[in-house]
């Protein structure tokens, strides 16, 4: 699982990863506690669990296991006409089910060259953008929440994402599993009215997220507990293939919305925040600060937003011609793509998916070495990770 | 430097604020007060979805059901959990009506694909979410009489888009009876052409590429007359060209229907998406009406 | 949680039975100054207005039960004030989302480590059937082949409220069990400590595929005829 030895900059503690022997002392003797976190565990977001072997109480050596959630996504996918996976995607990630479609959706449309109507274009990036509200704000409240703040500041990020919510609700029928997208274009075109509750919505956020970062920002326990914590090198974050905030958290520039420019995204001018050491708080601020670049987007795309019908020329049947494609978006948590292989029948020969989370997973132990055990679950935290993706 | 503690406290400062205006500002929006349930139970939204049901026109429940027992929605269920059986009158011939629509809502997962599939209207969402029961397999297992609802009902729940099927229902009906009316004028010119071609087709039966020009023929037909309705058009475009042939033909010769069901289901993309899910569903021990399903259709 | 007016026919009237009333009945004396009671009613009037959960996720569903546990939905309001981290405090087991193979053991091993009276909910399509990835290969076609489910939730995810509405469908359930007298069907009195057999791999399954005990394999359909047309 260790990409290469890392060097863990800024704590004290400072423990060789490997080779580690016992330490011999004059009457002292301590022994390696090996101690299984999860599968049910109140701060492993899901079933996920982390074998963890301790000197006391720190890390010396981490072993992710996860699988516990795998409920054969791809295998269903290949035995299922494209459509039909469609609603199966919303369950990858249940927290941004928008962009699970918009990547899938994109992935079909590039396999049989579709135009997308101006107007779904735009469409579409509203909804990734409130997603990426949705999804960011209930990672920084799972994220204090981990780090003890229990309720509070996840009770108001629920409130936020309950507001976003009824947005989803009504215009694609569902909460969660909003299954709204389609190749060429969207199910439904938004209802009546929708355009000015979203307006009011998102510009109420801004003075959410100013006092949501006056209440956790400055919080010395949140700067003790996350600072220099879990610090990811732009090296290794790269060779380890690390997309996302969590990499730009790093101080890499990389962003999709940018580098790839799917969609409409080359017309909202925005910036891609950067951390700069790459620790916690490093990923827990620069996942703020996108939310403040979501809503810039968002106000833009809603004052461009045109008239025009929101489903392009869609064959009837999807049958796309024999090739392979991958087709990927900037989601929330990273790159998040869809790789098909087509045999030229209804049905996907091969069906892949490249899921941020469990890329983002891969360095955990690198993150955690040397650290208490304590400070792992902060640091799962900041990797924001959710079980339906990782293990599909 | 500030003060060590200082950034707690203001975010206890916060949380204080938070608490303090609850009192004062209750009726704002922006605060979302808590949703009092079973009191006042009115959160959903007018495009909410849960389960789907089934709509009937009119009064009479079974009669006036605009289900045809097409099979398509059955077919292109994601997790297969709708299951039919057609009815047959006394005779044995289909009757375009289900004899058996179960919808599984322990498997349903309200993805809305049978609405989107189907071409008359006959099933859409219900925005009803309070099904929690004690039995498992008796009470989570919706049968026809259980999911017909009214149209009035639809129209309560969902009233803009019902109007829009009403609409667009009417549209069809009436491209329906234009159609209709060029057909009988066409039919005495065309029995004779088709009669000579269904014999050369019956020759050449054993090879595949016969089927070939018997489907296309409907299909073309349904083109001409719906563009005079530029709403049908619209929705017409997603539906499968094969929605008209079981209407018009409810009790003609069983090859030719036959034909026509070929049709359908090939025309959806169904026929090969649909065999394995109901294959694998089978094996479930709570699925067994699934494996004989197998048989009943075919 | 059957219904106890079935158990409790004959002519042996215990003392619970002699102040069974409905609640119609009861509200209707209360408003005359009467109150009657039994220890049942007490007791099950307070156990059923402090069902705490257990707070434990698996999938999609979780989410929308952390929802519900938020302060617009606030299960609280119910009596289920919080979640619990530890399954030793909680009484009731909400399978929130797609129970696989490999975490079936886990989730039966977490109900025999509830104390009695424990209950389960089954919430979301997943936990009841495998929902719709019932056709997958590691996915547990139902949590009831393990453990005795009370409630159950349809929905893929079901809303907040639909949660709320099985709590309250459990909390009628719990009014109605009885402990004291002959017709207790209290299964935490009749049956003491109900542990079920954790079940393990072996080979290329579960083992074993369910529990007698409290499962069987359905029926066939006695109206289904071979064809399929009943």
């Amino acid at each position: 699982m260790t990409m290469e030895s890392s060097v863990v900059a800024g704590s004290e503690p400072t423990v060789e990863p490997r080779g580690f022997e016992l330490i011999e002392r004059e009457g002292l003797e301590t022994n390696l506690l090996e101690v299984s976190m999860g599968p049910h565990h109140p701060s492993t977001h899901g079933v996920f669990r982390m074998d963890v072997k301790l000197d006391g109480e720190t890390v010396t050596e981490l072993r992710p296991v996860f699988g516990y959630l795998h409920r054969n996504h791809e295998k269903l996918a290949e035995d299922m006409g494209y459509l039909g996976s469609m609603p199966f995607t919303d369950r990858l990630d249940y927290f941004c089910s928008m962009t699970n479609n918009w990547a899938y959706a994109l992935a079909g449309e590039k396999m049989i060259d579709l135009e997308v109507p101006e107007r779904a274009e735009y469409v579409r990036v509203i909804m990734a953008e409130l997603t990426r509200l949705v999804n960011h704000i209930m990672l920084v409240g799972f994220f204090v929440n981990d780090l003890g703040a229990l309720g509070t500041p996840l009770l108001y990020a629920l409130r936020e994402r309950e507001k976003i919510l009824d947005l989803f609700e009504w215009a694609s029928g569902a909460r969660m599993m909003c299954n709204y997208m389609r190749f060429g274009g969207l199910r439904n075109d938004l209802p009546e009215g929708w355009l000015t509750k979203c307006r009011e919505v998102v510009d109420a956020f801004p003075y959410f997220l100013d006092e949501y970062e006056k209440l956790l920002v400055e919080n010395e326990i949140i700067l003790v507990r996350t600072q220099n914590v879990g610090v990811l090198k732009p090296e290794l974050a790269i060779n380890a293939g690390i997309t996302g905030p969590m990499l730009r958290a790093s101080g890499v520039n990389y962003d999709l919305r940018k580098v790839d420019a799917y969609g409409v995204y080359d017309r909202f001018p925005f910036r891609v925040p950067m951390g700069e050491v790459g620790d916690c708080y490093d990923r827990f601020m620069v996942r703020i600060l996108e939310m403040r670049e979501s809503i810039k987007i968002l106000r833009q795309a809603m004052d461009e937003l045109p008239e025009g019908p929101i489903m392009g020329e869609a064959p009837r049947v999807f049958k796309p011609p024999a090739g392979e494609i991958y087709g990927r978006i900037e989601g929330p948590k990273g790159e998040l793509g869809f790789y098909l292989v087509s045999d030229g029948t209804a049905k996907p020969y091969r069906y892949r998916v490249r899921p941020p989370s469990l890329v983002n997973l891969t360095v955990l132990e690198d993150l955690c070495l040397g650290h208490k055990v304590a400070d792992a679950v902060v640091i799962l935290g900041s990797v924001d990770i959710v079980l339906g993706e990782v293990d599909r | 430097m500030d003060l060590l503690g200082s950034g707690i406290f203001k975010g206890m400062a916060v949380t204080l604020k938070n608490f303090a205006m609850t009192y004062f500002d209750r009726g704002r929006k922006e605060r979302l007060p808590t949703v009092q349930y079973p009191e006042a139970g009115d959160t959903v939204t007018l495009f909410t979805r849960n389960f789907p049901f089934l709509i009937y026109d009119g009064e009479e429940e079974v009669d006036g059901m605009r289900c045809v027992a097409c099979q398509i929605c059955e077919r292109e269920c994601p997790p297969a959990c709708i299951y039919i059986v057609k009815e047959k009158d006394e005779n044995g011939k289909f009757v375009k009506r289900p004899k058996v629509f179960d919808i599984d809502v322990s498997v349903c997962m309200g993805c809305q694909i049978c609405v989107e599939v189907c071409p008359f209207d006959a099933i859409v969402m219900d925005s009803e979410f309070e099904y929690s029961k004690e039995d498992r397999f008796g009470d989570l297992l919706f049968n026809r009489d259980e999911l017909l609802k009214s149209n009035d009902y639809y129209h309560k729940i969902h009233p803009e888009e019902a109007q829009a099927r009403d609409a667009n229902l009417a549209a069809k009906k009436a491209a329906d009876e234009a159609k209709k009316k060029a057909r009988e004028e066409k039919a005495a010119a065309a029995a004779a052409a088709k009669a000579a071609a269904e014999k050369e087709a019956s020759e050449k039966k054993d090879s595949p590429e016969a089927s070939e020009p018997v489907a296309e023929e409907p299909k073309a037909e349904p083109a001409a007359p719906s563009e005079n309705h530029a709403k049908a058009e619209s929705e017409a475009k997603e539906k499968p060209a094969a929605e008209e042939t079981p209407v018009e033909e409810p009790a003609a010769a069983t090859d030719e229907t036959e034909d026509a069901k070929e049709e359908s289901s090939g025309g959806s993309e169904g026929k090969e998406t649909s065999e394995e899910p109901e294959e694998t569903a089978g094996s479930g021990e709570d699925d067994e009406k699934k494996a004989e399903e197998g048989e009943g259709v075919s | 949680m059957e219904d106890p007016s079935k158990s409790t026919t004959s002519e042996a009237h215990t003392l619970s039975d002699s102040v069974d009333l409905d609640d119609a009945t009861r509200s209707e004396m209360e408003k005359a100054g009467v109150i009657v009671s039994s220890v049942d009613w007490l007791y099950n009037w307070a156990r059923s207005g402090s069902v705490w959960p257990l707070q434990f996720g698996l999938a999609c569903c979780a989410i929308e039960m952390i929802c519900s546990a938020g302060s617009r939905y606030d299960i609280a309001r119910f009596g289920s004030e919080v979640f619990r981290p530890s399954p030793r405090q909680a009484d009731l087991l909400i399978v929130s989302g797609t129970v696989t193979k490999k975490m079936a053991p886990q989730v039966v091993r977490i109900f025999n480590q509830m104390p009695e009276p424990k209950y389960v909910i089954a919430m979301g399509a997943c936990a009841i059937s495998g929902g719709p990835f019932k056709q997958g290969y590691n996915v547990l076609k139902g949590i009831d082949r393990y453990i005795p489910v009370d409630v159950y939730i349809p929905g893929c995810p079901p809303r907040p409220e639909a949660v709320l509405h099985s709590l309250m469908t459990l909390q009628k359930g719990i009014r109605r069990q009885r402990t004291l007298g002959k017709g207790s069907n209290n299964p935490a009195y009749v049956e003491g400590n109900r542990e079920y057999p954790v079940p393990s791999f072996s080979g290329k399954d579960l083992d074993p595929p369910y529990n007698p005990e409290v499962w069987q394999p359905p029926e066939k359909r006695p109206n289904m005829p071979e064809d399929g047309c009943p």
